[in-house]
């Protein structure tokens, strides 16, 4: 079951926060590091993994309010696991294996919770597919798209991006929104 | 997708319905199964908007993190000992190495000590708000074992960061090192008894102050509360073997 820092950890996580985040690192680069060398991999692939994982999980939970149904390491480490076999076996495709795979190297102590990994790496993969056409938008689509959602005042947000008038603008987020829409169906 | 189903499901996002137009969308999402995958999609984008500033901000945060902590496991520390205290270890090894011959008989009873079990992690501290010299001269002073300068400068640090606990626990550390151990008990104790990330931090440095005492009753009792899955368990295992037993 969760701890109160269990929940701690991850929001700081969820906010970005740096003594978090360092804690996080300082508590499980070792074990991520011993685990995926003992799997054939490299100290620089568990690097990386690592910091998947933690975008991952923000992923899953960020903007709503998650409770996390194990302790944080279970969770963490399980989101490692899945990711390290995800990416050796990126040629069998089948999710069975891969499941079959995971139950493998999960030790039997740990919770039940395949079902929340799976969910989490839907949501990365639906993140990561978000943020690759974001990025092909111009950089004028991307700031107008990011300030609007930040909530500054359509003056404001005219005045910054010398727009002549509030409508300019809604017709340009109107075009940006749809090319972000087309681009997002080829990603 | 039509121009039509664009134009009102921006009108939603937009906010520019009507309570009675909105009502009506919300009617043909559930009868239009083309409008609500349009809509689906596009929640998706505005809701992915939302999360990007934080998602961004948690990469640049970790982007240099992987370098400091995924270091050679055969040299684990070596980057961060300062050549002062490797030389000093060097004389340290030496010295042990003639008291060990002249005391083999007792050396196997000797109870652990403070040294035994003192490495501190380097420090490094946020961001708060405070120019960054301030920062880089408090981390300079404890990273070269400066503890009388690093507790001074640590406690006017504090006197206007009183919440930032990581710098609480490095002015107890200082404080352990400058034998001021009674001290450092008053600042450990709250931090070990609250519920921050550097909770289990604060007991195992409180137990390190009660073996600097000789408090050995103490020391087991909050070595003890250290849970399993803690960065700090392994070496609380290690010093519980290793004190006499009452």
């Amino acid at each position: 079951m969760p701890e109160q820092q269990d929940q701690v950890l991850l929001d700081g996580l969820k906010k970005g926060d740096r003594a978090v985040l360092k804690h996080i690192y300082q508590e499980y680069a070792p074990k991520v590091s011993a685990w995926i060398i003992k799997h054939g991999g490299q100290r620089e692939e568990a690097k990386d993994i690592f910091q998947e994982s933690l975008v991952a999980i923000y992923d899953k939970v960020a903007g709503q309010d998650f409770k996390l149904p194990c302790s944080f390491g279970a969770y963490f480490m399980g989101i490692v696991r899945y990711k390290w076999l995800d990416k050796k076996n990126r040629n069998k495709r089948d999710q069975e294996v891969r499941n079959q795979n995971l139950q493998r190297y999960t030790d039997e102590n740990d919770p039940n919770i395949e079902d929340l990994l799976i969910a989490t790496e839907q949501a990365h993969h639906q993140a990561q597919r978000l943020e690759n056409s974001f990025k092909q938008l111009s950089d004028l689509c991307q700031q107008l798209l990011t300030l609007i959602k930040g909530g500054r005042s359509t003056e404001e947000i005219i005045q910054t991006l010398s727009f002549s008038t509030a409508n300019a603008l809604y017709r340009r987020k109107n075009a940006c929104v749809e090319r972000w829409r087309i681009l997002l169906s080829e990603a | 997708m039509s121009d039509d189903y664009s134009k009102k499901i921006e009108k939603y996002f937009n906010n520019e319905f009507s309570e009675a137009e909105r009502e009506a969308f919300d009617q043909e999402l559930m009868e239009d199964a083309e409008l609500a995958k349009s809509f689906s999609q596009r929640k998706q984008m505005e809701d992915f908007l939302a999360v990007r500033p934080g998602r961004e901000k948690l990469k640049a945060e970790i982007a240099d993190l992987g370098d400091e902590f995924f270091v050679d496991a055969s040299e684990p520390t070596a980057k961060r000992i300062p050549i002062r205290r490797r030389l000093y270890w060097i004389a340290g090894a030496a010295a042990a190495a003639i008291i060990l011959v002249l005391l083999v008989p007792t050396w196997f009873n000797a109870p652990p000590s403070y040294q035994q079990f003192a490495e501190h992690r380097p420090l490094s501290l946020q961001e708060r708000g405070t120019s960054g010299e301030e920062l880089t001269a408090i981390e300079t002073a404890f990273n070269t074992a400066e503890y009388g300068t690093a507790l001074d400068l640590l406690d006017q640090y504090l006197a206007t960061q009183a919440d930032d606990t990581q710098a609480q626990i490095y002015a107890s550390i200082a404080a352990l090192e400058l034998d001021q151990v009674q001290d450092a008990i008053t600042r450990l104790t709250p931090i070990s008894n609250g519920q921050s990330v550097y909770q289990t931090t604060a007991q195992w440095y409180l137990a390190l102050a009660y073996l600097k005492q000789e408090n050995y009753a103490q020391c087991r009792s909050v070595l003890s509360d250290i849970p399993a899955d803690n960065y700090w368990y392994a070496k609380a295992e290690q010093l519980l073997k290793k004190l006499p037993q009452e």
